[in-house]
């Protein structure tokens, strides 16, 4: 046991990380231990934050939906059948997190307009080139166009760099649905993408690379 | 362009389109990390009550109600027999209601009772069963000269 110190900043100890494997700090959490679920934020919170970002772009909401993330994670530790693909799971939780937010948001926003066609604009992108923003907000025009499951395992997929296995734990589905769900984001983001102008570079062919 | 060519300029494609999605406006903490961090384990102490509970509290629950499933069958099954009147058989032969048995005289007859009751009688001796019900049996043993019989933990009452 890792012992059960107050939920105050003050009594958090640092943790030795490196000795723990992520199975361990699974079972530690599972047993209540906030000093491991401090290890894990310590360890994830950089990766959970990128792949909400990937989501959503530079959002307000990001700092809730961390908090969410880690809040499911502590409690449902008890119930993770592979506490070693802890990395996966906590991107599963992530992606539905913000699939969940971005279909509250349409739900609202279809009574709630604040601009004429109902898009907000990006907030703050951190040290980006114009063209880079431009090509970044019509690849969100296109996922939003792309079902759910598919735009999910997407993102898990190319911008998490998650293996077709990981992605099948971190969405809690079968390694083939998986494979077809990434299969068939990657062909609608390629198809809708081909109609956005500023996505031409990077829909270039390897032949024409070459 | 071949498929494989054609699947492989589409992974590429499409790792390109994930890498801008990684790389562009890297995400920073809007508040400092170490409050986030705080704000989690204040939200989780609050909310240590509502964890889900785990495998084995919920294998123990499982066994629990196998258990008293097992305990309710059993009590309807101990129930329904006490109700049911207890039947015979001579020899292996059913036999319903007051009936003699006669055994020849050269071959005795077994007489078993469905509580595991069994009389046996010798060779030319006569038996009558008057009556049976759910809690024993009247024999009538007076032309028997000797009777044995092996009882089970409820016998057969006889008279």
């Amino acid at each position: 046991m890792l012992g059960r110190p107050e939920a105050k900043a003050a009594r958090i100890v640092t943790f030795p990380q490196p000795r723990l494997t992520d199975a361990e700090l699974v079972h530690a959490v599972a047993q209540g231990d906030h000093v491991a679920l401090a290890a894990v934020w310590n360890r994830y919170v950089g990766d959970v934050r990128g792949a909400i970002h990937s989501c959503l772009g530079a959002d307000s909401a990001t700092d809730d939906l961390v908090q969410d993330v880690f809040l499911g994670f502590y409690r449902n530790a008890t119930r993770l059948s592979t506490p070693s693909a802890l990395r996966s799971y906590l991107f599963g939780i992530a992606a539905r997190a913000c699939a969940f937010e971005l279909r509250t948001r349409a739900r609202r926003f279809r009574w709630l307009r604040f601009t004429k066609t109902g898009e907000l604009p990006d907030g703050p992108v951190a040290e980006s080139p114009l063209d880079s923003r431009d090509s970044l907000r019509a690849l969100r025009r296109v996922l939003e166009r792309v079902p759910e499951l598919p735009r999910m395992a997407f993102v898990l997929r190319y911008a998490e760099d998650l293996s077709p296995q990981e992605v099948a734990i971190a969405l809690g589905i079968s390694d083939a649905k998986a494979r077809r769900a990434i299969t068939k984001g990657r062909e609608r983001v390629l198809a809708l993408g081909r109609g956005e102008p500023a996505l031409m570079a990077y829909l270039r062919t390897r032949s024409e690379d070459e | 362009m071949t498929a494989r060519s054609q699947l492989g300029s589409e992974e590429h494609a499409a790792e390109a389109l994930g890498q801008l999605l990684r790389e562009t406006g890297k995400p920073h903490f809007g508040s400092d990390a170490d409050s986030e961090l705080e704000r989690l384990l204040r939200a989780v102490g609050r909310s240590s009550s509502e964890r889900t509970p785990g495998p084995a509290w919920r294998t123990w629950s499982l066994v629990a109600a196998v258990v008293a499933l097992v305990g309710v069958l059993g009590s309807f099954e101990w129930h329904r027999r006490q109700g049911v009147a207890l039947t015979f058989s001579a020899n292996g032969v059913p036999r319903h209601g007051p009936t003699a048995i006669a055994a020849d005289s050269e071959r005795a007859v077994d007489l078993e009772f469905s509580d595991g009751t069994v009389f046996h009688v010798e060779p030319a001796a006569r038996l009558r069963v008057e009556s049976s019900s759910a809690t024993g049996a009247r024999l009538n043993a007076a032309s028997a000269p000797s009777l044995s019989a092996t009882l089970q933990q409820t016998p057969t009452r006889t008279s």
